[in-house]
């Protein structure tokens, strides 16, 4: 999937018309919300859980370089071939030789980002010109659809099942059907001939254990089994972060991946695939490789700071808890990664410039860093990239903002410094914007007018420093009026 | 007890009707309020746009003005998070800075937070006929955990129905500049938080910070001009029966 987070604004005018979608992933929210709060409500002490997790992801990042050195040692030891890949070109063309080296005619693929991240489909088809066929339902659909997915397991959530059904019957010639359980069968049926012919099978990784040299993946389908098992050859891409410790640590992170993800206690297939097959056992692959993608990830953690984006461990929940995302949807992120986890992911990773409206389309709500299971704090990154922004980060490929809007705000903080030039802009824009009737501001000029298109702008009739200031003066001729009742009194007393 | 406002430059400038209704709401319940007139904002505009250099200079002048003050208290959750939370993030290369933008952070408070937390107040002595609903500002629910708080003195105000407001925890679509950038996400997600509160059947929707106010006013203004967002301030100042209870 070509990264186009550049094409966030047209994009996203298209998206948020769509008023029936946005309704009905306002509702998938609150179901996804609700299931995931309750799944995690039901662990013995879900905040210790949580803790649980940050920490082992913590533990992770600060050990990073050596449990990567360990997990490749015990991986090789388990007979899997570990390969490191720069960049996504060099893990491109790292699979493109093994597809080469074994003859490799037709590819299953379990779902995964980092496959996505890299484009890999569309290099090994154009390069290649080799089958390639995703093995997850909805991600199959979105491959047929040639769309990117919605959702990290949901990828086709935005499409009903007209649409469904139809790009079954266009692409695998089933018979026209909205019955989910006789669609699910042709798929099934269709995808069981592909994986019977597969010589490849390529998947990504959830947990990556060092102590044992072995990857973790979690599913629902079945489909990623059948991609490491039935092939000759198994590829596994990995991004550097996605180890664990010992298979302990990595169980939690899946139960919490599955539990905040899909509302899960665990997914119902979990592999744990410890090399290919022996000799003398009768299946599993006869070659299995590992590719390690750093793909600008150990820049990022040079930065203590920023370093903690690489603590995600894709479960999605944030997206579910995100307005922005519940109501412009996963395409104008313009990249595999939708929702928050691509708000904190894609700037670091694609350079600020081209990432701007992702982490500047955000209201800092911080609904996605209240569900985050590893501790992300996404309001304080967001903060962080647009400070870089700003100040034109060169590491992260950002210029700094435009004049206009620097001198824009250095004219404001001017104002702020100084009250008496504060009350007079504020009177001054109070006057510009406009006419009011009962209190509200319906046509706003310059800027403001993209307010007052679409709601009105409540306009007190006096500001509050003049309401005081009245008071005040209430206060005081009150107070000078009841001296005045009391001398005469006085005076009076005193004849 | 004497309570230093802190009111935000939008409350100043489009809500003075609700800054006064916190000086109404605080002096009826028998506190003196004290308003230092060289306040204006706390900065929050440059740290959501990335100018911290800017930010600076404006914290350390609001640092200024108030850490005399012994209790602060203002109508606005994010502004109040601002400078609870950001302040003391945004001066950590400055340690005395830091420092006192902390030990002035313990004592501002969001006006539900000090009444309830602090003063002990939940019941305000106001009635109101009708049905109400709570949407919980973002920044009040997640930056700083006031949750309860204001819906304590809602649940106090004899009468009120307070009703539940589906998806009350999610964010109407302000965001401060957002609003004006993302005009199209904004309004989408007005028309969301508002689309859930004509559900209810309620007549007002009780908002915590003026943010949240401007949007879902405005819009309820412009498209459901029969109903009414209001400031929880004013909303129990608008209904007290005068005194505490
Ligand atoms: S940022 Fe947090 S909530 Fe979002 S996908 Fe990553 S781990 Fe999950």
């Amino acid at each position: 999937m070509k990264a186009h987070p550049q094409d966030f604004i047209p994009t996203m005018q298209t998206e948020v018309a769509k008023t029936d979608q946005i309704t009905f992933m306002n509702q998938v929210g609150a179901i996804f919300g609700y299931l995931s709060s309750a799944c995690l409500a039901q662990m013995e002490d879900p905040l210790k859980a949580r803790e649980q997790s940050i920490a082992i992801r913590e533990n992770t990042l600060n050990n990073l370089p050596f449990l990567l050195e360990e997990f490749e040692r015990n991986a090789v030891q388990n007979g899997i071939e570990v390969l490191w890949a720069a960049d996504a070109a060099e893990a491109c063309s790292i699979i493109k030789d093994l597809v080469v080296k074994h003859d490799v005619h037709l590819i299953t693929k379990g779902k995964s980002m980092i496959s996505e991240e890299i484009d890999l489909n569309h290099y090994l088809q154009e390069e290649l010109g080799v089958k390639i066929f995703e093995g997850d339902l909805g991600e199959l659909i979105v491959q047929m659809r040639g769309i990117p997915p919605f959702h990290i397991v949901g990828p086709a959530i935005n499409l009903n099942v007209q649409q469904i059904a139809q790009t079954l019957v266009d692409n695998i010639g089933m018979e026209y059907t909205e019955n989910a359980g006789e669609i699910a069968g042709h798929v099934r049926n269709f995808l069981r001939q592909q994986f019977a012919g597969a010589d490849m099978g390529i998947t990504g990784v959830n947990v990556a254990i060092a102590s044992t040299g072995s990857i973790v993946l979690a599913e629902n389908e079945g489909n990623i089994r059948w991609s490491t098992s039935a092939p000759r050859v198994h590829v596994a891409i990995m991004s550097l972060e996605k180890v664990a410790a010992n298979l302990t640590d990595g169980l939690h992170i899946l139960e919490m991946q599955s539990r905040s993800c899909t509302g899960q206690g665990i997914t119902s297939y979990v592999s744990v695939l410890s090399g290919p097959r022996d000799e003398g056992e009768r299946d599993g692959p006869e070659k299995m490789y590992v590719v390690i993608l750093d793909n600008g990830r150990s820049q990022i953690y040079q930065d203590t700071f920023l370093r903690q984006a690489l603590k995600c461990i894709r479960c999605g929940r944030c997206g579910t808890a995100c307005p922005i995302y519940l109501t412009a949807g996963a395409y104008p992120y313009g990249w595999c990664y939708p929702g928050p986890m691509g708000t904190i992911l894609s700037p670091l990773l694609l350079g600020l410039d081209d990432t701007y409206h992702v982490y500047e389309a955000c209201t800092l709500c911080g609904g996605c860093e209240s569900v985050c299971p590893a501790g992300i704090k996404h309001v304080e990154l967001i903060h962080r990239y647009r400070a870089m922004k700003a100040e034109g980060d060169k590491n992260f490929k950002a210029t700094k903002n435009p004049a206009l809007e620097r001198n824009a705000f250095k004219g404001w903080a001017t104002a702020v410094k100084n009250p008496v030039l504060f009350r007079n802009s504020v009177n001054m824009i109070r006057y510009f914007l406009g006419s009011r009737q009962e209190g509200y501001a319906s046509s706003l000029p310059g800027p403001l007018k993209s307010w007052s298109d679409h709601r009105d702008l409540p306009v007190a009739e006096k500001t509050f420093h003049r309401y005081w200031a009245e008071l005040q003066n209430n206060m005081e001729s009150a107070r000078r009026e009841a001296a005045a009742q009391l001398d005469k009194k006085g005076g009076l007393d005193n004849e | 007890m004497k309570i230093s406002l802190f009111i935000p430059c939008a409350v100043d400038a489009l809500l003075g009707d609700v800054g006064m209704d916190t000086v109404y709401l605080l002096s009826s319940l028998g506190f003196e309020v004290v308003y230092h007139e060289q306040q204006t904002c706390c900065g929050q505009p440059a740290i959501s746009a990335g100018y911290l250099d800017l930010a600076r200079d404006i914290a350390k002048r609001f640092i200024e003005i108030f850490e005399n003050d012994e209790v602060i208290v203002s109508p606005s959750g994010s502004c109040v998070n601002t400078i609870k939370n950001d302040y003391a993030k945004i001066l950590q290369d400055e340690p005395d800075w830091q420092q006192r933008a902390l030990t002035l952070g313990e004592r501002v408070f969001e006006v539900s937070q000090y009444l309830v937390d602090q003063a002990g107040i939940e019941d305000v002595n106001a009635s109101f006929g009708g049905r109400i609903a709570y949407h919980k500002s973002c920044h009040l629910l997640r930056a700083l955990g006031i949750d309860e708080q204001p819906q304590k003195l809602l649940a106090k105000v004899k009468g009120a129905e307070v009703v539940a407001l589906n998806g009350a925890e999610q964010c109407c679509g302000f965001g401060g500049q957002f609003a004006i950038k993302y005009p199209l996400i904004s309004e989408a997600m007005v028309r969301q938080k508002t689309g859930n509160f004509l559900q209810t059947g309620a007549q007002r929707l009780i908002v915590s910070d003026p943010g949240c106010l401007l949007n879902i006013s405005g819009y309820l203004h412009r498209h459901h001009p029969q109903l009414k967002a209001q400031h929880i301030v004013s909303f129990l100042a608008e209904n007290m029966n005068g005194g505490v209870s």
